[in-house]
């Protein structure tokens, strides 16, 4: 019986220690137990999609990449990490991961903040200078008779411009930067175009002004009267003495830049000719006309190497007929070569002009350099 | 008999406590995944990208509490079941308000495309019927250079649309119907011009 009750108190016992072993464990378990990183991944998460609300991933597109790719991983480890029994859980890695990921995105929301500001700053400047870069190239160079290529691409930067203002509106600065690249490159090949075409013909430059000293210093001796006219400035002067006393507006060919090569050309002669013929009203469609002698000598002379030359097809002639009338102030460049006034003005030259008066036809009366700065130099 | 009955309690309880033994809803994750992919597919990033970008960081918020529960002794899923349910129907709305905007962007690209292509008509009988002759000739050919270059914007947007690219298609249209109607402006200023010195 003794023995029975002790063998009872000793199961007893075996069990009470049993569940003291099983309580104690289940409490170090409790305790042991890692925390979950969720509070840590969820920052990271936050931080992240703070960064993308603030276009990280078009300002600060490295940082926000790297970011994103750290919370991955931590979701990765913390997956692996939870594969395990708990007590042999380690959230260290996944801890520092997110931590970083978080630091990373906070970074990348500030630099694009900041880059967005900068790229916002940046497009607003360059969209404005392009614009005025557009206005000058057309003010300068828009109403002179370019090649095709130029109108080109000074239209297509037009339009890139207009395409960069509406992605400005919708503050993808990003692309509005992109577009307004491609509209610098097109104004930029515009601009080199029109610039090797007048810088070319500004070669002539030193012939015109040799012209128009000479002209001038014989006007000065002789107190007789000079026209002078200056196709870049869209100029008839006339001089007497020496001394300008009067302008007036001119419309030429529509292909005046340059010298006039062979009939049907559109362009208007240069160099030194005189009054042949004066035209009453009767005598001629345009009100009234100043006859010059066109082609002078230096104009058959070229007219002639180039036939032989084959750049001018042996068939065609010369041409004439070349005068200063009327009918002119239609705003373009309409005749066939010859150059026009308005009547009221062409009234003027006529009675200050006789048969041999005599007319220069230059470029420019200023060089290169001081005419592509003044402003309003241009026939349109 | 009892003691062995009691201490394999105790042992299962033990077992119990050591490993959790509720499942992931993995059917309804999956579900959530591919409703959030469908969106995707339809645009969903491109058109409503605020909405869509909510979705994503919904899922990645109930990954995280998916991966936060397992880490509990005794993790219970349900929370994670109803948020899921709500992302699947979140991503069928959304993908909704995708195909909803695409469309009003694709008639938005139709109706600029066709006002575009009525300017560019009206640019051109405008330059036909603009002073014939020599006169006004030079100011004429300068515009319509540029009614060239409109309609050359006109057609790569028109090769933007057959890529799908709505958006893109829609800003160049934009910007070539600036465009054309400060043409048409132009040449009706040089038309009445001429007339009037006629």
């Amino acid at each position: 019986m003794h023995k029975i009750r002790k063998r009872k108190l000793f199961i007893r016992y075996i069990l009470l220690s049993g569940l003291l072993i099983a309580t104690v464990t289940v409490l170090v378990i409790l305790f042991s137990i890692p925390e979950p990183p969720d509070r840590y991944v969820r920052s990271a998460r936050e931080n992240l999609s703070s960064a993308r609300d603030a276009h990280a991933d078009r300002y600060a597109p490295k940082l926000y990449k790297q970011a994103g790719s750290l919370y991955d991983s931590a979701m990765i480890i913390w997956q692996s990490e939870n594969k395990k029994a708990l007590i042999f859980r380690d959230y260290t890695r996944v801890i520092m991961l997110a931590d970083s990921a978080s630091a990373l995105a906070v970074r990348a929301a500030g630099q694009a903040g900041h880059n967005a500001r900068n790229v916002s700053k940046q497009t607003g400047l360059a969209f404005s200078d392009l614009q005025e870069r557009v206005r000058r190239i057309s003010s300068v160079y828009g109403g002179l008779p370019l090649s095709d290529q130029f109108r080109d691409m000074l239209n297509q930067a037009k339009l890139l411009l207009e395409e960069a203002r509406i992605a400005r509106s919708k503050h993808e600065f990003h692309k509005a930067e992109d577009i307004l690249g491609r509209a610098d490159k097109a104004l930029t090949t515009a601009e080199n175009i029109a610039e090797t075409r007048m810088k070319s013909y500004f070669e002539d430059y030193p012939a015109w002004e040799k012209l128009y000293n000479d002209a001038l210093a014989l006007s000065r001796k002789n107190n007789s009267v000079l026209i002078v006219v200056d196709k870049l400035a869209g100029e008839l002067s006339i001089y007497r003495e020496g001394k300008r006393r009067s302008t007036f507006r001119t419309e030429f060919g529509p292909n005046w830049l340059g010298d006039k090569n062979h009939q049907g050309d559109q362009a208007t002669p240069e160099g030194l000719y005189h009054v042949e013929k004066k035209k009453e009203r009767r005598q001629t469609r345009y009100y009234k006309a100043l006859l010059l002698n066109y082609p002078n000598p230096d104009d058959l002379q070229r007219y002639k190497s180039n036939v032989k030359k084959g750049v001018i097809p042996s068939g065609v002639d010369v041409g004439g007929l070349i005068e200063i009338h009327g009918h002119g102030g239609q705003g373009f460049n309409w005749t066939n070569g010859c150059v026009a006034l308005t009547d009221k003005d062409m009234d003027v030259v006529y009675r200050q002009s006789s048969v041999h008066t005599p007319v220069i036809i230059v470029g420019s009366l200023v060089p290169y350099g001081e005419w592509i700065k003044a402003p309003g130099s241009v026939q349109d | 008999m009892k003691n062995k009955f009691a201490f394999a309690l105790v042992m299962f309880s033990f077992v119990v406590l050591l490993s959790s033994c509720s499942k992931v809803p993995q059917a309804e994750l999956d579900a959530a995944t591919a409703a959030i992919e469908d969106a995707r597919t339809n645009g969903a990033d491109l058109y409503v990208p605020a909405e869509f970008a909510a979705l994503q960081d919904s899922l990645n918020a109930v990954n995280e509490l998916i991966e936060a529960r397992k880490g509990k002794m005794f993790a219970n899923f349900g929370e994670v079941k109803t948020k899921l349910a709500q992302i699947t129907e979140l991503s069928a709305a959304v993908k909704t308000n995708a195909e909803t905007r695409k469309a009003e962007v694709q008639a938005e690209v139709d109706a600029v495309m066709a006002e575009v292509n009525t300017l560019i008509a009206e640019a051109k009988n405008l330059v036909a019927n603009a002073p014939k002759g020599k006169e006004g000739k030079a100011a004429v050919d300068a515009i319509s250079a540029e009614i060239t270059t409109v309609e050359a914007a006109a057609a790569e947007a028109t090769a933007l649309v057959e890529q799908g690219k709505w958006i893109e298609a829609l800003d160049k249209l934009k910007a070539a119907k600036e465009k054309v109607s400060a043409v048409n402006t132009e040449l009706q200023t040089v038309i009445e011009k001429f007339k009037g010195r006629r």
